[in-house]
């Protein structure tokens, strides 16, 4: 369909994005994550910044996008707080009930796009 | 690779499709490695079959430990970089920590070496730009179309000595034809390097498709792209077709400005879309086929204009050669 009211226009953002979408594996020593309800992995990723970050980190804005059955999820980060939050994830190694567990990133974009495949698939 | 990827920029055009086709075939055109293709049609049940029928004559090969000096071969230049469009592309190879080699269309051999190798193997590079000299990267270039590229020159054979004899370098390649003659069939280049390397095998492209109902899907304002009362802004439109590309729910009560798990939502003004679909190929997809899908497309559009009168049908192409910007390189058509 031609629009004869479009003008040809092009817009540039600014080199920083709102948010940093991440693709996370979680792994819990001796459990199934399968199990894992969207709330309950929601905790463990705020438990994850309580640990690092404090109460100022528990603070900030994650989204939990998407929780898939063997326990990877799509995050939503802030931009500014992403390197931290990031660490946080990272650095967490046990869990409340002390299981030992891990987060691992497996795939980072600025746009949640990016996510949508994995290009490093031929193994 | 944390600054990297913070520092990504969006480029929108916004433009009517009653002019610059030109433009946009060249954006389709100078991406040359494609590895996946996602179509989402609101409004449509089922993807429309002349889109399938694009990916019908598309044909990819996975090469198994080619030397390299098989790619300055004269047979091998003749026969297909001169006639035709070869899309090849070390596979398995991270382009920040090893070496990656790739052939483009426009006939160019690229060798993207990390600095090891290239002290190594004696070829000169081209001048480093800022980011290959921070990281201690080298790119030699190579023009296999140069009249003066043949053998019992002193730059051809300087090559294939470096290549064959000084390092014998050997990558698993991706590799895809476009004959210029469409008498001739883009399978010849599997059989030509049958005999030159220990498995060549096809690669199959996977195909997926997903119908959603009653999904919110934000108005597009064509005249304001950058947010009205009549149209969303077109960085959310983009998250949206994002979460609607990865399978997000985003109707469930879970999720909402006040929700524990996730804020995210559909942007406003938004209307109900009854269904819709998306479709997506994964593969290794040469540019003449994402051109051929681009132009079903908009022919596709042009067939319905009254159904799609207020609905916006959108594709996207992603581009992600293994780069360390992942998710960066990628881009977004969306027909309204």
């Amino acid at each position: 369909m031609v629009d004869a009211d479009v003008k040809t226009k092009c817009f540039i953002s600014e080199k920083k994005q709102p948010y940093l979408y991440m693709k996370v594996s979680l792994t819990i020593d001796g459990e199934d994550v399968g199990q894992l309800t969207p709330v309950q992995y929601k905790y463990l990723i705020m438990q994850a910044l309580k640990e690092t970050l404090g109460q100022i980190g528990a603070s900030y804005t994650v989204d939990l996008l998407k929780l898939s059955s063997n326990g990877v999820a799509l995050l939503r980060l802030p931009r500014g707080y992403s390197d931290k939050l990031w660490a946080a994830l990272t650095m967490y190694g046990a869990t409340p009930a002390k299981r030992r567990c891990a987060f691992r990133v497996l795939q980072v974009s600025p746009f949640l796009m990016g996510l949508v495949v994995d290009s490093r698939w031929q193994q | 690779m944390a600054t990297s990827i913070q520092n990504a920029t969006f480029l929108f055009h916004n433009y009517s499709l009653g002019e610059r086709t030109d433009k946009e075939q060249s954006v389709v055109l100078n991406r040359y490695f494609n590895h996946a293709l996602t179509v989402i049609l609101p409004g449509a049940s089922v993807i429309p079959h002349p889109v399938l029928e694009c990916f019908s004559d598309q044909l990819a090969y996975r090469l198994h430990r080619l030397p390299l000096y098989r790619l300055i071969e004269i047979p091998f230049i003749q026969a297909f970089v001169k006639k035709g469009a070869v899309h090849m592309m070390s596979v398995n190879t991270k382009l920040d920590t090893s070496d990656c080699v790739a052939v483009t269309p426009s006939g160019c051999l690229l060798l993207h070496l990390t600095k090891d190798t290239y002290e190594q193997l004696g070829l000169e590079a081209r001048k480093q730009t800022y980011h290959e000299k921070i990281s201690d990267i080298y790119v030699v270039q190579i023009n296999l179309l140069a009249d003066h590229f043949r053998p019992g020159k002193k730059g051809y054979d300087r090559v294939l000595w470096c290549l064959k004899d000084r390092l014998d370098l050997a990558f698993n390649f991706l590799v895809a034809w476009e004959p210029h003659d469409d008498k001739v069939c883009s399978s010849s280049l599997g059989v030509y390097f049958a005999e030159k390397c220990p498995r060549v095998e096809r690669v199959a492209q996977e195909k997926t498709s997903r119908v959603f109902t009653s999904l919110p899907c934000p108005k597009i304002d064509a005249v304001q792209p950058e947010g009205s009362e009549d149209g969303c802004h077109y960085q959310e439109v983009f998250e949206w077709l994002g979460a609607v590309a990865c399978g997000i729910d985003i109707t469930s009560e879970d999720t909402g400005p006040d929700s524990y798990t996730s804020t995210l939502a559909c942007p406003d003004p938004k209307y109900n879309c009854p269904r819709g679909c998306v479709f997506q190929v994964s593969g290794f997809i040469t540019p003449q086929t994402v051109l051929k899908v681009w132009k079903t497309l908009r022919e596709y559009t042009a067939c319905h204009p009254r159904k799609l009168a207020d609905q916006p049908d959108c594709a996207w192409v992603c581009r992600q050669p293994r780069h360390s910007q992942a998710g960066c390189t990628q881009f977004l058509c969306l027909w309204r």
